[in-house]
């Protein structure tokens, strides 16, 4: 193996990434809490994807079941730029 | 009998007491169809996450019940045609339930939810309508972890 390829490959760091929801009991996921769900989504709205997030699939299937309902009830907003719009 | 619960919203310019008629009003309709009302909240007035018939803040009203089969239909037939309700949303919590057991089992209402507020929604309240422009070049909103631009962000490149 060249020397001076060790260590010298783009290196990062990499995270650890875990479901909250699955390993805090007091991460609860329900539509009726955008304080939690507002943690998955961007600043401009969107669902945030579970390779970002670490979710797991099923979590993540009922979080965005549970996200789109607190936006049809007005607790989420679908975009950021609907304020705009008067 | 299975358990449902309802959350429903009310335009904010009515008298205080509208809310309380009208879940005493949905409160019959369960009980008449053979249901029973596990229980009820008002939120109040919460600021809205996006306006809704240009109202910015809404009364919150939600219910959590038994019903036998009839009454789910004949509550969202009444939220349906009332005008006064902006928006409701009727969820099953389970299928199957034991009556006397659930009954017995105390139940309390969620409480209300803290109001949701994006730092951009703050920044924007003073704000006219054209104050930042519509695309911010390709970042679409920063990310707390990874700085994820997404999807179409990486699209309008090519």
């Amino acid at each position: 193996m060249p020397p001076y390829t060790r260590g010298r490959k783009k290196s990062f760091i990499k995270r650890k990434k875990v479901c909250r929801f699955s390993t805090d009991p007091n991460f609860v996921l329900d539509y009726k809490n955008p304080r939690v769900l507002s943690m998955f989504i961007t600043e401009r709205g969107k669902i945030i994807p579970r390779r970002i997030t670490g979710t797991s699939a099923s979590y993540h299937r009922a979080l965005t079941i549970a996200i789109k309902r607190a936006r049809q009830l007005a607790l989420l907003p679908y975009s950021a730029t609907h304020r705009n719009v008067d | 009998m299975r358990e449902y619960e309802t959350l429903y919203l009310l335009k904010p310019d009515l008298p205080l007491d509208i809310g309380k008629t009208l879940q005493d009003k949905l409160s019959e309709i369960v009980k008449k169809t053979q249901g029973h009302i596990l229980s009820r909240a008002d939120w109040g007035k919460r600021r809205l996450a996006y306006r809704i018939q240009k109202f910015r803040h809404a009364q919150y009203l939600y219910m959590q019940f038994l019903d036998a089969g009839q009454s789910v239909a004949e509550i969202e037939r009444i939220l349906k045609y009332d005008d006064r309700v902006l928006r409701y949303l009727t969820v099953k919590l389970k299928e199957k339930v034991n009556v006397e057991e659930r009954l017995a089992k105390p139940v309390e209402a969620p409480p209300p939810p803290e109001e949701f507020h994006s730092p951009e929604m703050e920044e924007g309240r003073g704000g006219g309508r054209y104050d930042r422009p519509r695309h911010s070049g390709g970042d679409d909103g920063g990310m707390d972890d990874g700085g994820y631009a997404g999807r179409d962000a990486g699209d309008r490149q090519q």
